[in-house]
């Protein structure tokens, strides 16, 4: 099977080949030379099975994501589903804002579902034919803490205007009935931060 | 025409003091002096620290000015460090500087320590358009330049990445009580790798999860203590390299520059270049003396800061604790 390097990421090399005749994306998490072998095989195992699980776990709880085909725990790869779009990041500012409510219904979704995504971010949401696609479930874990949640949408937040930002969350609002817990909490955790002003 | 400034950093256990010229665009160091609170079991008691301060600010500014080889006279501005910082142990800084400043009949004014940190690096390595990689007793932060300042693009969502080795050297009743007892440990030939907990998120770290889980470790007698020096040294810097991966990646830079007093760790060091390279980004790094608390750092960036004139005098001389780097306009720096 011949692959062709589409992109490489901070977290996996992003391939893109042919199996059971049919276009597919394969993730694959080479090794980090950086860290030690015993943390890196650990890491990359476990992140390569994880975000396997909750790509399926997703689509259950009404979010549009890759569909898993095959996974490989030799060398961590994940063969997905090709999809034909566009990265919201690389979008116009009209098309983000258009979007920012939709981003929002689908991480309210996967928080109702008990997912949280770990790099909810426009760089990984893609506009595609059949609407807006979440991808990169890399960081994602089962977790049922309005702290993960959010973590979730202070990264969103950070990453969009205030505006956008709105938008984004009257999404979530829609099919998120905690939103007030988890907004409380995102208040508390930009608190924390160092030398932050704490006039609240 | 030149510039010269005398500066002093004093925002906790060292208290440093600095000439340094500017002559025709390019920045000199002349003396780069210091005096360190030693590292003890109860660890640093901001009255104390003061005081140490207070007793060295003497024999220090003689030292510093003989070095240099120029009168007080020569002095066209003095700059200290406004903060972050430990209140007491600024107070002391901007004392000098006022008092200085009055003495002299010269202006003084208000560096931010951080950026310092930052600014050191980049300008002495060549940087022009890094992720910054700060790292020291209290802060931990991955930041890059955007719209003339310091963005922050992660940072530890608890404590800093020294504060986390000083506290496990502490509790771990090394020889030196702090990072450099953990270093050390960790690089006995034997240590053996124990998993710990690794928290990535987004761009940010989080260390007080590890800290906590490392004390207990200790405390049920679960691993050798070199065996957790080494394990939570990993993986702490471990977390924060694949950090700076993410933001070196976002952001589409090809400099790292490595900052603060935990730069000096050189399994640090050699991790992020490792990080850099296999990005095709370059580790930009700047002598130990630059990354520690210094007083050369405050001198540089007060002449960065004031150009081709001796600054105004400042209006506040004051001193925040709480002072980030992102409030910071660095308007010296053209991208580009």
């Amino acid at each position: 099977m011949s692959a062709k390097v589409l992109s490489k990421g901070a977290e996996a090399y992003l391939l893109e080949a042919t199996f059971l005749s049919r276009p597919v994306v394969i993730k694959e998490r080479r090794p980090k030379l950086y860290r030690i072998i015993q943390i890196d095989s650990a890491l990359r195992r476990e992140r390569t099975l994880s975000e396997a699980r909750l790509l399926s776990a997703a689509k259950q709880a009404g979010v549009l994501c890759p569909l898993v085909q095959f996974v490989d725990c030799q060398r961590m790869r994940i063969f997905e589903e090709k999809l034909d779009g566009k990265l919201l990041s690389s979008a116009s500012p009209a098309v983000r804002s258009k979007n920012a409510k939709v981003a929002g219904v689908l991480l309210g979704r996967l928080h109702s579902a008990g997912i949280y995504h770990g790099d909810y971010t426009t760089a990984n949401l893609m506009l595609c034919k059949k609407g807006l696609y979440v991808i990169d479930f890399g960081l994602s874990e089962r977790s049922l803490r309005f702290e993960d949640y959010a973590t979730d949408l202070l990264l969103y937040k950070k990453a969009v205007t205030e505006k956008e930002f709105a938008a984004f969350l009257s999404g979530y609002k829609k099919v998120n009935p905690n939103v007030q817990a988890v907004v409380r909490q995102l208040c508390d955790i930009e608190s924390r931060g160092r030398y932050v002003s704490r006039s609240q | 025409m030149s510039l010269n400034v005398l500066a002093i950093e004093s925002s906790a256990h060292t208290l440093g003091m600095s000439v340094a010229r500017q002559s025709g665009g390019k920045i000199e160091i002349l003396s780069n002096c210091s005096a360190k609170y030693p590292s003890l079991k109860e660890g640093y008691i901001p009255r104390k620290l003061a005081e140490f301060h207070a007793k060295n600010t003497r024999a220090l500014l003689e030292e510093t000015v003989s070095k240099a080889g120029i009168k007080f006279s020569d002095l066209d501005f003095v700059a200290y460090t406004r903060g972050p910082g430990m209140g007491h142990c600024l107070s002391v800084g901007a004392d000098i500087a006022r008092a200085l400043g009055s003495a002299l009949s010269v202006p003084a004014i208000g560096v931010n320590h951080a950026l310092a940190h930052a600014e050191i690096v980049r300008y002495l390595s060549g940087a022009k358009d890094p992720i910054v990689v700060y790292v020291s007793g209290g802060n931990t932060q991955i930041l890059c330049l955007e719209a003339g300042r310091y963005h922050v693009l992660g940072e530890t969502l608890d404590m800093g990445i020294g504060n986390f080795l000083d506290m496990l050297g502490r509790s771990l009743s090394l020889s030196p009580p702090d990072a450099v007892g953990v270093l050390k440990l960790a690089a006995q030939p034997d240590c053996k790798y124990v998993p710990m907990p690794y928290v990535v998120k987004g761009m940010s770290v989080s260390y007080s999860g590890m800290l906590t889980y490392a004390q207990k470790m200790a405390r049920a007698g679960a691993a050798r203590k070199q065996d957790i020096c080494y394990s939570a040294q990993e993986t702490a810097f471990a977390a924060l390299c694949e950090a700076t991966e993410r933001a070196l990646l976002l952001k589409q830079k090809k400099e790292i520059v490595l900052c603060g007093g935990n730069g000096r760790n050189r399994r640090l060091s050699q991790m992020l270049g490792l990080v850099a390279s296999e990005n095709g980004a370059r580790l930009c790094l700047a002598a130990d003396e630059y990354l520690g608390d210094n007083a050369a750092m405050i001198a540089l960036t007060a002449l960065l800061m004031a150009g081709k004139d001796a600054p105004k005098k400042d209006a506040d001389l004051g001193v925040v604790q709480d002072l980030r780097m992102d409030s910071e306009p660095v308007y010296w720096i053209r991208k580009k």
